[in-house]
């Protein structure tokens, strides 16, 4: 069942089987939840906006044409979803201003992350990205863990290309600052 | 995947390495559970009797009604009355109680039931379909 495309599942899914629905969910709710929750900064109503959007596009399945990727398509409500949470909560601009260093620690930090352990270097990524932008941490999120292009990545956030580039290099030197914060205490 | 010169295989590997999040183990049920609350939500009830039909069915009975009462038969006998008289005749016992029946108050109350009945139908409908659409 692993091997069949999302479009066949979506296809039976509008045919009336709710199981070929209940395979979709399973199969991209870590992603979509992974982007929620790297907006929203908070697991509750990450969840939340996960499981609408799938709601969502479960309402909407008969308008997907399969143009874009389901995923890209559920991303793009999924990122949807949680601007539209921010903007309620007006959360959009309370994401931590990142205090820049030099240039020197930056190139440094590679070198050091390397030598925690595995479960200590994760969690200090996972920390880095959970404080930047919304935006950012859907762009560098689909970009660098999903594998998607930078066409793919401009289709489910509703932006333009360069928009995309623009966000990936500030996001990646944004982290790279982060990261050597975090790492300060084993300089 | 496109390579362009934002593209950092070390940012890859760290994102990658930290992976994706996990939602709870409840989380593709609760999806379903709400996909099934909105198919419920959408269903509908067709009732027998379209509206059409009551219409119809309550345009004759005021109709016959009408007739029945207004259209006058004789010197000053109406069809109702003719129609009381005849009903006496059958029924001879009740001939008291007929009497008071057909007294104009009593026509007049009949007839206020009768168009409350018909209100009673729409309400009873309007209940219906908000009770069905909730559930």
């Amino acid at each position: 069942m692993n091997t069949l495309t999302d479009q066949s599942f979506v296809e039976k899914t509008l045919a009336g089987d709710t199981q070929a629905y209940a395979f979709l969910v399973n199969r991209h709710k870590d992603l979509v939840y992974t982007v929620a929750l790297r907006m929203m900064k908070n697991r509750e109503e990450a969840e939340e906006i996960a499981q609408d959007t799938f709601v969502k596009a479960y309402q909407r399945l008969a308008s997907f044409k399969g143009e874009a990727k389901f995923s890209t398509w559920l991303y793009r409500i999924a990122y949807h979803a949680s601007l539209d949470a921010l903007k309620r909560n007006k959360r959009m601009l309370a994401t931590e201003d990142v205090e820049m260093y030099g240039d020197d620690m930056s190139e440094s930090s590679p070198d050091v992350i390397q030598q925690l352990s595995d479960e200590e270097r994760r969690q200090k990524i996972r920390q880095a990205i959970g404080q930047l932008m919304p935006k950012d941490a859907a762009v560098i999120t689909l970009f660098y863990l999903e594998e998607h292009s930078i066409k793919e990545v401009a289709v489910a956030l509703d932006m333009s290309d360069s928009q995309v580039k623009v966000r990936l290099h500030r996001s990646r030197k944004k982290l790279m600052n982060l990261l050597s914060q975090s790492l300060a205490q084993y300089f | 995947m496109e390579k362009h010169p934002d593209f950092d295989p070390k940012m890859h590997d760290w994102i990658t390495e930290a992976g994706k999040e996990t939602p709870s183990e409840a989380f593709v049920d609760q999806v379903m559970q709400g996909i099934l609350a909105l198919q419920r939500s959408s269903f509908t009830v067709r009732p027998l009797i379209s509206r059409k039909s009551w219409l119809w069915f309550f345009g004759i009975l005021s109709g016959i009604v009408g007739v029945w009462y207004f259209i006058p038969e004789g010197e000053g006998r109406s069809v109702v009355s003719e129609k009381w008289a005849a009903l006496k005749e059958i029924l001879p016992s009740l001939s008291t109680d007929l009497e008071a029946w057909s007294s104009a108050s009593y026509v007049y109350g009949t007839l206020v039931l009768l168009v409350a009945l018909v209100i009673q139908f729409g309400l009873i409908k309007r209940t219906n379909d908000k009770y069905y659409k909730e559930w």
